[in-house]
């Protein structure tokens, strides 16, 4: 199995760049950031490893309670073509 | 007659090159990608040069394709026309199901007939395109990958306007017309990012769409082989 250690850097920084493309100012961006990851970190303390998709839809959910179009290009991005 | 039913076919050629969505799709990554990373600026010129490789490539698929119907009708051994005809007939009729059946893969989404590893190397070149030649690539490469669903079309073009009358001055307005059809909906797409339409809205939008654009480009494709069946063989 091909597993890698959770990068919460490059998470903010794809988050980030979606923000910026969606014209969501960056004040209000990197507010609802910080607490998509906090929540999303928290609810994974217990487990050792999860799947791209777990974290996808987790930080999906938390993104969908600030931004619903933020929400949707992050877990729908890969689908478009 | 013989011409109306060129420009029929011509016209029709242009629909569904305008209806692809593939190079619309990738476009659409890269102006969302861009302008979240980049300034105005840049992001523009990325856009652009993605535009101007979707065109060279369209313009040169077809050129090619004009000079190969040329020495293929024209020259000294011209095959059986008929043949050919029935050929063109057959391909479009293929591509016609082809379009109402596999062009969107089943699921959420508005996934393409594209394999996975190749929808996942463009979406990462969409994303990382920094310079103008990256973006020009890319605008190719979108281009290239459409050929299935473009080479017939091309060939078909390029024998009908041989077709037409060269004093008729249609012929070429529709050859400069056909070869801009498929940066239209390029331009939709960059209009529609300039009066601050997101990428979700896009991405909702395409998936909403599907079954129009399915059914307009099985449509053309049928429309395409009935007038070819009628009038060309």
């Amino acid at each position: 199995m091909n597993t890698k250690p959770f990068d919460e850097k490059l998470l903010r920084k794809e988050l980030k760049i979606d923000a910026r493309g969606l014209g969501i100012p960056s004040g209000a961006a990197d507010a609802f950031i910080d607490c998509v990851i906090s929540k999303v970190e928290k609810s994974f303390r217990n487990k050792k490893i999860i799947t791209e998709s777990d974290l996808k839809r987790a930080v999906g959910k938390e993104l969908k309670k600030y931004n619903a179009d933020f929400a949707y290009v992050y877990q729908n991005r890969d689908k478009i073509i | 007659m013989s011409v109306l039913v060129s420009v029929g076919i011509v016209i029709l050629a242009m629909l569904i090159m305008a209806f692809l969505q593939l190079t619309s799709g990738v476009f659409s990554l890269l102006c969302h990608y861009a302008s979240g990373k980049y300034p105005k600026k840049r992001a523009s010129d990325l856009e652009i040069f993605f535009i101007l490789g979707a065109e060279t490539i369209a313009v040169c698929l077809f050129l090619c394709c004009y000079y190969f119907s040329y020495i293929l009708f024209f020259g000294s051994s011209r095959p059986e026309t008929g043949i050919i005809a029935w050929i063109a007939v057959g391909v479009s009729i293929v591509l016609a199901v082809i379009c109402l059946t596999f062009y969107y893969r089943k699921g959420v989404g508005s996934r393409l007939f594209i394999p996975r590893k190749v929808a996942r190397s463009l979406n990462k070149y969409a994303k990382s395109a920094k310079t103008r030649s990256d973006a020009f690539t890319l605008g190719a490469l979108c281009g290239t990958y459409e050929l299935p669903f473009t080479l017939p079309l091309y060939l078909i073009t390029a024998v009908e306007i041989m077709e037409m009358n060269a004093e008729y001055y249609s012929s070429y307005l529709l050859t400069f017309l056909y070869i801009l059809a498929p940066i239209v909906p390029l331009l939709i797409v960059r209009w529609t990012f300039l009066v601050h339409h997101s990428l979700a809205e896009l991405a909702r939008a395409r998936v909403r769409d599907k079954n129009f654009v399915r059914f307009i480009l099985a449509f053309s494709y049928m429309t395409i082989a009935i007038l070819i069946i009628c009038f060309r063989i």
